[in-house]
């Protein structure tokens, strides 16, 4: 079981985080009025995991979004969901994970609380990570086809919907609180063991469930933001492969679909090896700080 | 991966998304977006 190292600067990412849930959810009195957005901003997709139920959003979640064009009686292709899924991905890629993505912060933020021992990855861990492409395949789409309108993943698995917009929004509102019954209960759950695990493991969520991470990592390879590693001046020491938060080599693995683009690595790397891409040059080394 | 596919595939993704985006918006999907977005969704917080 191999440990995670602590790596200088990562205020920086968080504070880019931080400030991006703030461009996302700009709307923080609502978290007392008790109410959501309902401004016409909402017809934009957010890139990240941001429930369009939580007070502050201004933007449509898009996995919601593309789970409520589906289960409708006569399901159209849904193309404009599809379409910012598309731009998202082509231009980022899983950059969004590391650097957007409001439930990707609170992982972040709930593995910085010190605990016996950090675990980068574990035996059997990798097979666990196919388990978000079934989440895609079965809740999100193929279920809610089948059983037209559920949106099976919202309403049983999506950890950001209930901390996010169940629990602010049962605080404030008593006629939502008196309705609760045994799916609140699950969602907590839900939330509470993913916590809970991300206290050893950074980002369980990311890494096994989360159908828009498992869709915006099959575009990392060809994304206008990428990272590069120059194979010449690597000295092997793999100083990069401790401090990865996703348990991945970059030297081998640097447009893996795991990758979150955070940055941990090139930071850790002695050699400046590793670097971000942006656009297609081949091989553009320069040492980034973030 | 060589550089001219990297090129070619990004740029028919964003090519293939602009176009989508634009036909979701003369559909109506768009307006279906936002109509869900702005009522409080109950499957999303474990009510409905
Ligand atoms: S994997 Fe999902 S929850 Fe995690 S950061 Fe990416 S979009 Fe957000
Ligand atoms: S490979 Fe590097 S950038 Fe990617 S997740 Fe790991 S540390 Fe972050």
């Amino acid at each position: 079981m191999a440990e995670v190292k602590k790596v200088k600067g990562e205020w920086k990412r968080l504070t880019v985080q931080a400030a991006m849930f703030l461009l996302q959810n700009p709307k923080l009195h609502n978290f007392f009025l008790g109410t959501i957005d309902t401004g016409k901003t909402k017809i934009v997709c957010a890139p990240g995991l941001n429930c369009y139920s939580c007070p502050a959003a201004i933007g449509a979640c898009p996995i919601g979004s593309l789970q409520n064009a589906l289960s409708k009686q006569k399901p159209s292709f849904p193309f404009y969901v599809l379409g910012f899924l598309l731009l998202f991905g082509a231009l980022f890629g899983r950059w969004i994970c590391g650097f957007v993505c409001p439930f990707g912060l609170v992982q972040d933020l709930v593995h910085k609380i010190p605990f016996p021992k950090k675990l980068r990855t574990f035996k059997g861990e990798r097979v666990l990570r196919w388990t978000k492409y079934a989440v895609l395949l079965v809740l999100v789409i193929g279920l809610t086809l089948f059983d037209t309108l559920v949106p099976y993943f919202c309403k049983y698995l999506c950890p950001s919907g209930t901390l996010f917009g169940a629990i602010p929004l049962s605080v404030t509102v008593p006629q939502l609180r008196s309705q609760i019954g045994f799916l609140f209960w699950w969602k907590i759950g839900v939330l509470v063991l993913l916590l809970l695990i991300s206290l050893p493991i950074s980002r369980p969520f990311c890494r096994w469930l989360c159908p828009l991470g498992a869709i915006y990592g099959l575009f990392n390879r060809f994304a206008l933001l990428g990272m590069t590693c120059d194979a010449q001046s690597c000295v092997g020491c793999g100083a990069c492969e401790t401090v990865c938060p996703m348990g991945i080599d970059p030297r081998t693995q640097v447009d893996s679909t795991e990758c979150i683009r955070c940055g941990r690595c090139i930071r850790a790397c002695p050699t400046g090896s590793l670097a971000r891409r942006f656009g297609f040059a081949p091989q553009a080394h320069k040492k980034s700080t973030m | 991966m060589n550089r001219a596919l990297r090129i070619g595939l990004f740029c028919a993704f964003v090519l293939t998304g602009a176009a989508f985006v634009l036909l979701g918006i003369f559909s109506g999907q768009a307006q279906a977006v936002l109509s869900k977005a702005i009522r409080v969704c109950l499957e999303c917080i474990g009510i409905g």
